[in-house]
Formats: structure tokens, C-alpha cells, sequence
């Protein structure tokens, strides 16, 4: 904070929080406009938009849950989350070890092929990309999305651990060789758990870019949709059912927000430590 | 444990060679210090037998064996790293089982071989406690307990009291030595600090440029040393160097009287030398006496250093024990000239 | 040279045949451990990207492989109207880049100067960052249809409503604006770790030097963030170029007519609805060219900065 602010800029400030707060209530009122309106029966939203639920039911979360058969889109887009989310944990770590800390020719070379795939973004490849996936017999399979998912946010995951490695004593891994351990052991012993830290905030930001996405998940499944092609398809087929649909999207976003309200530090310092050293 | 031996090794990183040519052997259970200032390539060294470094030339025989080419873990050697190096999410029975463990031998040899270790280093305690937990001392003992336990051939030490307060060095060097006493394993320790080399070593390697300047018993080399940079690096404060020219008959010039010479090669008269007197050699009351102004006085309680200036405009450093002259006095340095040591101009020394 | 107490060896040291056996070994392991990462990488993105572009070249479907017709799909992009409208958009999305750097740079330097609130301000604004664009879309798509609660707020005050989203007219600002409230909490955060980096000498002695606050923010303190600026700027292009899919396929699908269709979308339609991959292939060419241009850009700013 500057210092020695005045009595003026004391009041300027002041006044300029009214607008600043208005901004605040309006990044929350979407999701209280969803969650408010999930409550609602038919009737209800009809009568009173605005308004709390006079009459709350959880019948629109059931509704959405199994004849719009969110339960089958959550349980995909878990499987498609969890699975990518370990795959990234296991390869970035395993990738960011052998680029800080072992010598082996070509190093930087690859290092510079990982992170100049960060300028090719799903749009960029779109079409080859979704030949490929039939070509390797990868659409509409679990397997397929969760690879998907890994290659397309491998980069920073793998920056983010090689730059946290490369911070280890060199000595550390000295050590466990001298002691006997081989490159492997010295990976799955020393390595994957100094690594926790970072690697838990990948995890989490991980989960976040995985359970959010749309478009690779068009791509690769349409048969076992992911929840966010579900919603989006939700929308077309109940736009005249508000609450059921906004129960839909309460259901979606819920993981979401309590990874959020839980992990609020790691995941702001996670980006932020992205953003500067990007 | 098992002899060391270094066969015409060198080492160069691109194209500067920091290792030139060192050959040397190391006998079983003996305790050798490899010392010398910053950048002399005894760190280098070390990690060279340890393999953790790759030799350019040359062959490293541990046992016997040929292990130039092979991995640090198949050397059978063990390495007490500066910063201890510990694996710090692992407790301390952990970090000194690791390598067994690394190993898959039977969980009863890992505990009783870390028990032994511990008790040796009196750790028994801290068993379960963190690294972050543990004292600086602690922490060494149990880097040394990692070292310990799986009994290797050798023993590297890579500068492992650098990291203590002064008063902890001088305890842990006690301690290592009698370690060293109690396993009776071939040491291999670096240390900048000659008074470490002096105290603990067997035999002293001492190194420059990434050349051996002289290999020998720390009383050897400070009665014998080799040339003149072995001769001011052993001992402290450092031994003083006076000009001298070589006269006809036997005799010398220095600071500014003339004196027989102390060896009984025989000197063409004009040479240029260099006359090699310690500060504690100079605090005799008869012999051979030098004129001297002092310029000021250290004192250390129980001794006192006098920096002195010799009527041939050079500086000099003597021990008083006894007295203690004041700034500005003029007194004379006495010495037998048997303590004296005389280089060449190239510092080789003359005998 | 010196006379050691030492035993001198034997020859001179052997070739250096078996030189270098532990390194090639971890080399290997190391490629080993790099493998899923190159092979992921290389499979999904480098290797689609050349393929990309020799599709491009051709006029496939998606059942017929087509002939190779050079430059045939670029040349009939610039006659395509989706095309020249996903293009003009484009443009609008580019003019718009300055408000999505000020105004995150402005509540920054409010939250910096000690606004009261801040803390809550700082939480909340990060907030909408975190949700997925189809849910942000879905939830906007209600709140802003004819019917929808903007519209009945407006009413209540007297105002008529306004199709937000049906009007040609309005619907790429509004899905700025929502792209804009989406994102511009991650744009507070990058300025105020660029704030917190100030040093407070400068400004204090601009102050004893007789400036007035805003005079200090004006002349000495944004010349210093100077490079987060063009961070910020360049990272948002790219953002704005790459990641509104979501956004729009909930929101507007593209229209109504062409109205926010941008290139990024454009791939997605003529791949799928128009059924023209090699097309699709062909924009997303000039779709990577631009953003190469942006990352080309950054890392000049990147190391010019870092030189400072």
C-alpha cells in the first residue's frame, strides 16, 4: 500500500468501493442466481424471479440428476478428471526429474519441444487431431479423453516441475545413488515425494482445466458425454424448464467452487507462479 | 575396507583440465587428507573416487578392482557430503536404512546394522525425529550414520565440518578421529583447513592446480616439506619467506646480515633463494639473530604474534610466548639455523 | 618434479574405450522417464500440426480425401462471407483488448491504494475465473434472454428490454463483456504482483518532490509496470483468440448469423456443420499463424524486460 495516503484520497477511495462492491455482487450473483433457482418449483420462478424459493424442493436436483442423466455425464467427466489428473502428476514429475537433474543429451532441445506446444492449442489441430483419435481407435473411450487431456496440458505442468526440481540440492540425488537406490528408486523415493507440493497445486489447477473443458471433450466423446457437453446440451433441451436446468449447472460447478473455497491460496499462487515465470 | 589407488588420472571440463596426471595409493584403513586452497581440485578429486564425476584419463582401483567406469553405488564407497545432504521427508532411521533398503535386504540386517550406527553415534533418540528437527551436529552424525551403515571400503568425506561454528568443528574433529579409531575403515577426507589436515590425518595429499605438490605424514610435512608452497600452506601463521642470495664459502645473505647456510648442498654464490622460517622457530633467545623494528603486535592471551620489519625492508612475523615488545621497538629475532628451510627460486626445495 | 613417498604406476592411461558407461546409462534412463511426455506431445499436437497443414492443402471431406489443391482453401476463405465476418470480428475482439488490460489494471492500483473491502474485493473478483465457460454461458443464457432477468430489472426501472443475444447488433459486445467479467479477475491478480513489486523509494521521493497522487500514478508508476502491461497485453490477445469457444458454443452458437462467430469458432463449424475439414484445417492455419506472431511478440517483450 502507498504510504501516507490523504484525507482526500481516504474519501476517494471510499467512494470508489461502492462500485468496486457492485462489481463484487455481480461476480457472485450468477451463482446465486443458479443455486437460488434450482430450489424453485415451475410455478415458483414463474411468479418470482428475483426472490429466495418460497417453496424449495430438491426435486429439480433429482430431475437433473437422472432424467437428464447428469449422474452418467459426473461419473464420465470424474473418470476422464481423476485419470488425467494422475497421468499429469506421474509424466510431468517424471519428465521435470529427468529435464533438472539427469544429463543426457539434446536436454534443452526436448525441453523447448514441450513448452513450444503450448502454441498449439485443441483449435490449431482440430481436425487432424480428431483423425488421429480415430485412426488410434481413441474415440468415445475414457482412455482417449484422459490422454487427451494429458497432452494438452502436459506443458505447463511439466515447466512448473522441472523449475521446482531444478531448486533441489543437487546433492540430494548424489546421495541416494551413492547409497545404491537406481534412477527409478531414486525417482519413486526422493523425487515423487519432495515433489508433493507442486505437485498437489497441479493437481488441483489440473482439475480444474480438466472438469472445466469443452471442446476436447466434444471431440473425443460423444458417447459418454463429460458433464460440460451435457450441460450444454441440457440447455437446448430444457430451456423452458429454468430450475431444472440452473439445478444442472449447480450440479456442475459445485465441485468446482469447493475446490475452490478450499484450495483458494494454492490455486491463485499456483497461477500466479505460472504467470510471472511464463 | 580396502586400498585406494589413482593411476595417472586426469580430468578436464571442455578444455580446461582441473585434475593433471595424479597418481597416488591409499592404504587399507588409512585416514588421508586431501587439502589445499580454493580451487585446487581436492573436491573434484574426491568425487572423481566417489564416482560422481567422470575421469577423463587414468585408472581409480578400489580393492583391487578397476572401477574407473563403473557406477558410484558399485564402488562399495560412501560419502559424507558438506551439506549433509539428507533426504529431509524421511525420519532419521530411514535416511541411514535407505540404501539398505534400496537393496531389499531383510528388515532384521536393516535394524540391527542402523542400531549399531546409531549407537556408535549416540543418535539413538532421534531415531524417529525429522532432519528439520536435528541440531547442525545431529544432523552430521546422522549423514555419518548413512555413511556408517552400509559399511563400505572407503569413506569419502567432502569438507563436512565447513557448515560448524568453531567450537562444534573442534568437537566433531575429535569425534571423527575417533571414529576412524573405532571402525578402522580407508578415510578419504577434503578439508580447506590445514589444522584439520594436521590433527586427523595419517598421511596428507596436498594439492594445487589440480596437481599432488607432496604426499606424506603431517610431520613430514611440516619438518619436510617438498617446496615452498607446501611449506607456507602446513602451519599457522604461515611461514615467513626471507630473500636470500647465495654467498661464496658456504654462507647467505638475508635480512640483511649474512649466516651460514643450512644445507650442505653447495650454492653458486650470486643464486637467488629463499629462506623458509616459521614464527614459533623464532622466538629462541640465542642463534642467529635478525634485526627488527616492530611494527605491531597480535596478541592472543596466552601468545603473541609480533609483524616486524627487517633492516632489508622485509616483513616478519614471530611468536612471542614470553615477552611482548610494543610497536616501535627495535629487538632482534633469534633462530637456530636448523629450523631454517631453504628454497629455490622456483620454490623447490633445497636440501 | 617432486619426490613423492609415493610408488609411481605403470604406462601411461589405456584409450578411453569404456569411457563413459555410467553416463550413457543415465542417459537412456532419462530418456526413458522423458518418453510418455515427448511421445504425448509429439502425437497430439506436433505431429497433427504438419499433418493440419498438408490437409489444408487439399479439399477433403470427411469421407472423401479430396486432391491436393495448393493454396485453394486459403484463396476461397477470402471469399467466404463466414469467413471475412469471422475475420471482422476478429478485428472488434482485438479493439476490445485495451479495456480487458485497463480495467483489471485499474482496480489493481484501487486494491493497492488501500481501497476498504480490498481482501473481499481481491477473493471475490478471482471467483468467475475458476468456472468453466459453459457454465458462465449457460447462466448468462438465461439471465439474458428476452425473458430473462436483465431485461425484467430494466423493465422495472422503466427501461424496455433488449435481446441481448438475438440482436446482431449486441451480441458480440455482450459476449465480450461476459468474456471480460470471466477473466478479469486473473488480470487483478498478474497487476497486483507486479504492484507489490514497486519499490517505495521511488514514490516517496516523487512526493517529496511535490507530486500530487495522481501525478505519481501517471508518471512514475505506470511507466514502471510497464512490462506487465505488455505481458498482460499479449497474454489477453491470445486468450481472447484461443479460448472463447466454450463461451460462444453455449452462448450463441456462433450467431445470430455470423455475429460472434470469430476464427476460433469458425474451425469448429466448418468442420462440423459445414462439413469442410480441409477448410477447417486451413483456417486453423491462419489461426495459429496469428497467435505465433502474439507468442513471438512475448517472448521479444519477455527478454527485452529482462535485460531492463
Amino acid at each position: 500500500m502507498v504510504s501516507g495516503a490523504g484525507k482526500r484520497q481516504r474519501l476517494a477511495l471510499r467512494i470508489a468501493a461502492v462500485p468496486m462492491g457492485l462489481l463484487a455482487l455481480s461476480c457472485l450473483y450468477p451463482i446465486f442466481f443458479a443455486v437460488n433457482n434450482a430450489f424453485k418449483t415451475r410455478d415458483d420462478y414463474m411468479r418470482d424471479r428475483f426472490g429466495l424459493a418460497t417453496q424449495p424442493t430438491l426435486d429439480n436436483f433429482v430431475q437433473a440428476w437422472t432424467r437428464a442423466h447428469l449422474n452418467e455425464y459426473f461419473l464420465n467427466s470424474v473418470i476422464a478428471t481423476l485419470g488425467a489428473v494422475i497421468l499429469l502428476m506421474v509424466v510431468s514429475s517424471m519428465a521435470g526429474f529427468a529435464l533438472a537433474s539427469l544429463r543426457f543429451p539434446y536436454r534443452r532441445f526436448l525441453f523447448a519441444v514441450i513448452l513450444s506446444s503450448l502454441m498449439i492449442p485443441v483449435q490449431v489441430v482440430l481436425v487432424p487431431f480428431m483423425r488421429t483419435m480415430l485412426a488410434l481407435n481413441l474415440v468415445n473411450t475414457h482412455i482417449g479423453l484422459i490422454l487427451s487431456y494429458t497432452a494438452f496440458f502436459l506443458p505447463f505442468s511439466v515447466y512448473m516441475m522441472t523449475a521446482f526440481y531444478s531448486g533441489l540440492p543437487r546433492e540430494l540425488i548424489e546421495a541416494a545413488r551413492i547409497d545404491g537406490a537406481k534412477l527409478l528408486q531414486v525417482w519413486w523415493h526422493v523425487m515423487l515425494p519432495l515433489g508433493m507440493p507442486a505437485l498437489v497445486t497441479l493437481a488441483i489447477l489440473n482439475t480444474l482445466s480438466c472438469w472445466n473443458d469443452i471442446l476436447i471433450s466434444l471431440l473425443v466423446m460423444q458417447k459418454h458425454r463429460t458433464l460440460m457437453v451435457g450441460i450444454s446440451a441440457l440447455k437446448g433441451q430444457y430451456s423452458d424448464q429454468i430450475p431444472l436446468f440452473t439445478a444442472g449447472i449447480v450440479i456442475a460447478a459445485a465441485p468446482i467452487v469447493v475446490l475452490y473455497i478450499l484450495f483458494q491460496r494454492r490455486i491463485v499462487s499456483g497461477i500466479a507462479v505460472g504467470a510471472v515465470k511464463g | 575396507m580396502a586400498r585406494v589407488e589413482l593411476k595417472h588420472v586426469s580430468k578436464s571440463f571442455g578444455s580446461t583440465k582441473v585434475i593433471r596426471d595424479v597418481s597416488m595409493s591409499i592404504e587399507e584403513g588409512e585416514f588421508a587428507v586431501f587439502v589445499g586452497p580454493s580451487g585446487c581440485g581436492k573436491s573434484t578429486l574426491l568425487r572423481m573416487i566417489a564416482g560422481l564425476e567422470e575421469t577423463s584419463e587414468g585408472e581409480i582401483f578400489i580393492g583391487g578392482d578397476d572401477v574407473t567406469d563403473e557406477e558410484p553405488a558399485d564402488r562399495g564407497v560412501s560419502m559424507v557430503f558438506q551439506s549433509y545432504a539428507l533426504y529431509p521427508h524421511m525420519t532419521v532411521a530411514d535416511n541411514m536404512s535407505f540404501g539398505l533398503r534400496m537393496a531389499h535386504r531383510p528388515k532384521a540386517e536393516i535394524k540391527d546394522k542402523v542400531g549399531r550406527a546409531a549407537k556408535i553415534l549416540q543418535l539413538e533418540e532421534y531415531l524417529e525425529r525429522k532432519p528439520a528437527q536435528l541440531s547442525g551436529g545431529q544432523r552430521q552424525r546422522v549423514a555419518i550414520g548413512r555413511a556408517i551403515v552400509r559399511d563400505p571400503k572407503v569413506f569419502l568425506f567432502d569438507e563436512p565440518l565447513s557448515n560448524l561454528d568453531a567450537e562444534l568443528r573442534v568437537q566433531m574433529r575429535v569425534e571423527l578421529a575417533k571414529l576412524h579409531r573405532v571402525l578402522g575403515n580407508t578415510m578419504i577426507y577434503v578439508t580447506h583447513d590445514q589444522t584439520e589436515a594436521l590433527t586427523m590425518a595419517d598421511r596428507i595429499v596436498v594439492l594445487r592446480s589440480g596437481r599432488i605438490e607432496q604426499i606424506g605424514t603431517p610431520d613430514s610435512l611440516y619438518q619436510d616439506p617438498d617446496n615452498a608452497f607446501v611449506a607456507g600452506f602446513i602451519g599457522s601463521p604461515r611461514m615467513n619467506f626471507l630473500k636470500a642470495t647465495a654467498q661464496a664459502g658456504g654462507r647467505l645473505a638475508v635480512g640483511g646480515r649474512e649466516v651460514d647456510s643450512p644445507v650442505r648442498t653447495t650454492l653458486e654464490p650470486g643464486r637467488k633463494l629463499q629462506l623458509g622460517l616459521r614464527p614459533e622457530h623464532l622466538d629462541q633467545n640465542e642463534g642467529i639473530g635478525l634485526e627488527a623494528s616492530v611494527e605491531f603486535v597480535e596478541s592472543m592471551g596466552s601468545t603473541s604474534f609480533v609483524h616486524a620489519t627487517l633492516a632489508s625492508g622485509e616483513t616478519i612475523i614471530a611468536e612471542r610466548r614470553s615477552s611482548q615488545p610494543r610497536a616501535g621497538d627495535k629487538i632482534t629475532l633469534h633462530f637456530a639455523l636448523a629450523s631454517a628451510r631453504l628454497f629455490g627460486d622456483d620454490g623447490e626445495r633445497i636440501r | 618434479m617432486t619426490a613423492n613417498s609415493l610408488r609411481q604406476m605403470g604406462q601411461a592411461a589405456p584409450t578411453r574405450s569404456r569411457r563413459g558407461r555410467g553416463r550413457r546409462a543415465e542417459a537412456r534412463v532419462a530418456l526413458l522417464f522423458l518418453l510418455p511426455a515427448i511421445l504425448l506431445v509429439l502425437v497430439f499436437r506436433i505431429f497433427p500440426l504438419f499433418w493440419g497443414f498438408a490437409i489444408s492443402l487439399t479439399s477433403a471431406t470427411s469421407t472423401d480425401p479430396g486432391q491436393f489443391i495448393g493454396a485453394g482453401n486459403y484463396l476461397r476463405a477470402l471469399d467466404d462471407p463466414n469467413f471475412r465476418s469471422a475475420m471482422a470480428n476478429a478485428v472488434v475482439v482485438l479493439l476490445s483488448v485495451p479495456i480487458f488490460v485497463t480495467i483489471p489494471m485499474l482496480l489493481a492500483i484501487l486494491i493497492h491504494q488501500g481501497v476498504p473491502g480490498r481482501t473481499f474485493f481481491r477473493s471475490v473478483y478471482f471467483f468467475p475465473a475458476i468456472l468453466s465457460s459453459v457454465i458462465i454461458g449457460s447462466i448468462f443464457s438465461v439471465v439474458l434472454s428476452f425473458n430473462g432477468n436483465l431485461n425484467a430489472l430494466l423493465n422495472l426501472a422503466g427501461i424496455g428490454g433488449v435481446d441481448w443475444l438475438g440482436h446482431s447488433a449486441t451480441a458480440l459486445p455482450v459476449t465480450l463483456a461476459i468474456q471480460c467479467w470471466s477473466t478479469f479477475g486473473m488480470g487483478v491478480l498478474i497487476f497486483l504482483a507486479g504492484l507489490s513489486t514497486l519499490s517505495k523509494d521511488m514514490v516517496e521521493a516523487a512526493r517529496l518532490d511535490g507530486a500530487k497522487m495522481w501525478q505519481i500514478w501517471w508518471h512514475v508508476i505506470i511507466p514502471e509496470l510497464r512490462p506487465i502491461i505488455e505481458f498482460s497485453t499479449v497474454i489477453t490477445t491470445i486468450g481472447l483468440l484461443t479460448s472463447m469457444f466454450g463461451l460462444i458454443y453455449v452462448l450463441t452458437g456462433g450467431g445470430p448469423g455470423t455475429s460472434t462467430t470469430v476464427p476460433e469458432y469458425l474451425i469448429w463449424a466448418a468442420q462440423g456443420r459445414l462439413n469442410r475439414p480441409a477448410y477447417a484445417a486451413a483456417i486453423s492455419m491462419v489461426l495459429f499463424f496469428m497467435t505465433s506472431i502474439l507468442a513471438w511478440l512475448q517472448i521479444r517483450i519477455l527478454s527485452r524486460n529482462a535485460n531492463i
